[in-house]
């Protein structure tokens, strides 16, 4: 096993009085793109943003990068980055803008280096001329490669995706795998989540299967694909939730 | 400055001053709808035209020349208030299609020249016409000009027929009544500092207009970004939350401020088209102003603060503004008619436990030449200012910003 970059033990949490997570264990390596896989309310954004010290949680450990989470999150938030399903760019700045904002938070305010995040950005993103146009114009498709690329310039140690390529075309989501093969060449550990696993099955590396806030199996796609002696992951999928 | 709080302040102001709707929005009403109002009123006053009957049913000929008389004297009053007006002098009693009637009654001139009667004079105004109103009162006015000389004569032939030698007005005014204003020291106050101090109401009634925008803007930085889905993203960053809300709470203070300054020019212009005779400026009490609105502005961003981080949802943080929009409104709407500094120490104490009354103070005591009074109200103004900062900062929690809720 290569050098641990997420690490959760136990982890229990709760929103109000509803139990959302039970016992959850993940171990995400570096270089690894790492999918949580599971239907719609199986908890893979409260995992996510558990790991990301957004949500807090009842009992367990979560750890990233070594880092003890919520507690060490300065220092974690300098080296990750989160792009979570729902989010929108600030549609009264450009697209050129919107990556700015984001370069010059992450490089301290200094003007040089966030250019060169930028530099990256508006190739990752690939939006030609509309990258100087408000994003208040931009398709679905097109927010979401600008995010995704807002997410990745930064050249985070960990890049936390919640599903990176709902609601995009089929055009749209080869180009943001494209990009996500792309960080990983460049150091970047991918943990994701996603719904759609056929699609997911072509890019992720590793996968925890997640089913009404427990992890039902965990481990490389070709590990988990042989212990369910199943030929893709929707099977091996259906298989660890007694589906079939 | 340090510069994540610029990086924030820079997005955040670029973000605002590009929201072109709401700016026109908030700045519209005030700047030019204000003084639009004030000239489409003062137009529309002044195109109304007003149908009157002098009727005079009495045909003595005392009472058609004393008629006649009111008739010419009420033309005069009737154009020395630029009023629009058709007026005509008639024996028809008929009402229909009148505004304003002015009546001499039969037996108006037997009364009115015996020394012991009294003629009357009806005026009769049309229901639900302020601009008969406003004739049927110049009417009156013009009457009882009209009476005080007829009060004279009377008082004259009286003293004639006593054989005493009497001053009729001295008679008729055996008190004669003076005003004057003074400072709270006793010192006699003059009649410039009577305008500034008559001026300086409006001014507090005005805070409420600079108090306004600022709470808007405010919610809409923290709410507006969940609603918008730009938060979460933001919330991982390495940027500090105490960062964070301090560029969110500045960017509305400087957006807030432009907004409230043209607000607060448009109120101005509306009272100087509707008031231009009572208004009286000083360059000190301009500054005071300007010094109180600014600091009203950071309070009410301030302020606004907590509800913007913990409201939940942007209808949620809208209704909690307009709480505070309407307890600032009767603040300030009572500062306009009521000397909060003269209340009872209880009802005091409840006006000044609400940090928006403090802007009223310190321009109340500027007037009154209490200049340390004035100062400590700023002071207070700043201190709740801080403390709804830190309240703020410390309310903020990730899990509540990303989570809806019913």
């Amino acid at each position: 096993m290569g050098e641990i970059i997420v690490e959760v033990r136990n982890l229990t949490k709760k929103i109000g009085k509803k139990p959302i997570l039970h016992n959850i264990n993940l171990t995400v390596e570096r270089g690894s793109i790492h999918a949580v896989l599971g239907p719609n309310g199986a908890g893979k954004t409260t995992l996510l943003r558990t790991i990301l010290g957004i949500y807090l949680y009842e009992s367990g450990k979560v750890m990233v990068l070594g880092y003890k989470m919520p507690e060490q999150r300065s220092i974690v938030n300098k080296l990750i980055s989160y792009l979570p399903e729902d989010a929108q760019p600030y549609e009264r700045l450009t697209g050129y803008e919107n990556l700015f904002y984001y370069a010059l938070i992450y490089s301290g305010g200094i003007r040089e280096t966030a250019e060169k995040m930028v530099e990256l950005g508006i190739k990752l993103s690939n939006l030609g001329d509309a990258i100087y146009e408000k994003t208040g114009t931009y398709s679905k498709g097109m927010k979401r490669r600008l995010l995704l690329a807002r997410t990745l310039m930064c050249k985070p140690k960990l890049a936390v995706l919640d599903e990176p390529t709902s609601g995009v075309d089929v055009v749209s989501s080869h180009k943001l795998r494209q990009i996500l093969k792309e960080a990983v060449k460049n150091g970047t550990t991918i943990l994701l989540s996603g719904h759609n696993i056929l699609e997911i099955e072509n890019i992720a590396t590793h996968v925890s299967f997640i089913n009404n806030g427990t992890i039902v199996a965990e481990g490389s796609t070709e590990q988990v694909k042989r212990s369910f002696s199943v030929a893709n992951l929707e099977e091996a999928f259906l298989k660890a939730v007694g589906a079939t | 400055m340090p510069s994540l709080l610029r990086v924030v302040l820079w997005k955040e102001i670029i973000d605002l001053l590009r929201d072109r709707r709401t700016l026109v929005a908030t700045l519209f009403m005030p700047l030019v709808g204000l003084p639009l109002l004030a000239l489409i009123t003062g137009a529309a006053v002044s195109q109304e035209t007003i149908v009157i009957h002098v009727i005079v049913e009495d045909p003595n000929n005392e009472t058609i020349s004393f008629a006649d008389s009111f008739y010419q004297q009420y033309i005069d009053e009737l154009n020395k208030y630029s009023l629009s007006y058709t007026i005509v002098m008639t024996n028809d009693s008929n009402l229909s299609g009148v505004q304003v009637a002015i009546i001499f009654p039969v037996g108006f001139s037997q009364n009115m020249t015996r020394l012991d009667g009294t003629a009357r004079v009806y005026v009769s105004v049309l229901l639900g016409s302020p601009a008969a109103e406003r004739a049927a009162q110049i009417a009156r006015m013009v009457l009882s000009s009209m009476e005080y000389q007829m009060i004279i004569q009377r008082v004259e032939n009286l003293s004639s027929i006593a054989g005493i030698q009497v001053d009729p007005y001295s008679l008729l005014n055996p008190i004669a009544i003076y005003s004057a204003s003074h400072k709270p020291g006793g010192q006699a106050a003059t009649s410039k500092e009577v305008g500034v101090a008559s001026s300086a109401r409006l001014l507090e009634f005005a805070l409420f207009f600079v108090a306004n925008p600022a709470i808007f803007y405010m919610i809409d930085s923290f709410m507006g970004e969940k609603e918008r889905r730009t938060i979460e993203s933001l919330l991982a960053t390495p940027i500090p939350r105490r960062t964070l809300v301090a560029g969110k709470l500045l960017s509305s203070v400087i957006v807030g401020l432009i907004v409230a300054f043209g607000d607060f020019a448009g109120v101005m212009i509306y009272f100087y088209l509707t008031y231009s005779a009572g208004l009286v400026f000083t360059p000190g009490l301009v500054i005071v102003h300007v010094v109180t609105s600014l600091l009203l502005v950071i309070l009410t961003a301030s302020m606004a603060l907590p509800i913007a981080i913990r409201a939940g949802s942007v209808r949620a943080a809208q209704g909690m503004a307009l709480v505070m929009t309407l307890i600032a409104m009767s603040i300030y709407f009572t500062a306009l008619v009521v000397d909060i500094t003269s209340l009872s120490l209880t009802s005091r104490a409840i006006f000044e436990s609400i940090p928006l009354t403090h802007a009223v103070l310190v321009i109340h005591y500027y007037i009154l030449g209490e200049t340390m009074r004035s100062l400590l109200h700023i002071l207070v103004m700043g201190a709740f200012a801080v403390a709804f900062y830190i309240i703020g900062t410390a309310l903020v929690n990730d899990e509540k910003l990303v989570m809806f809720r019913d």
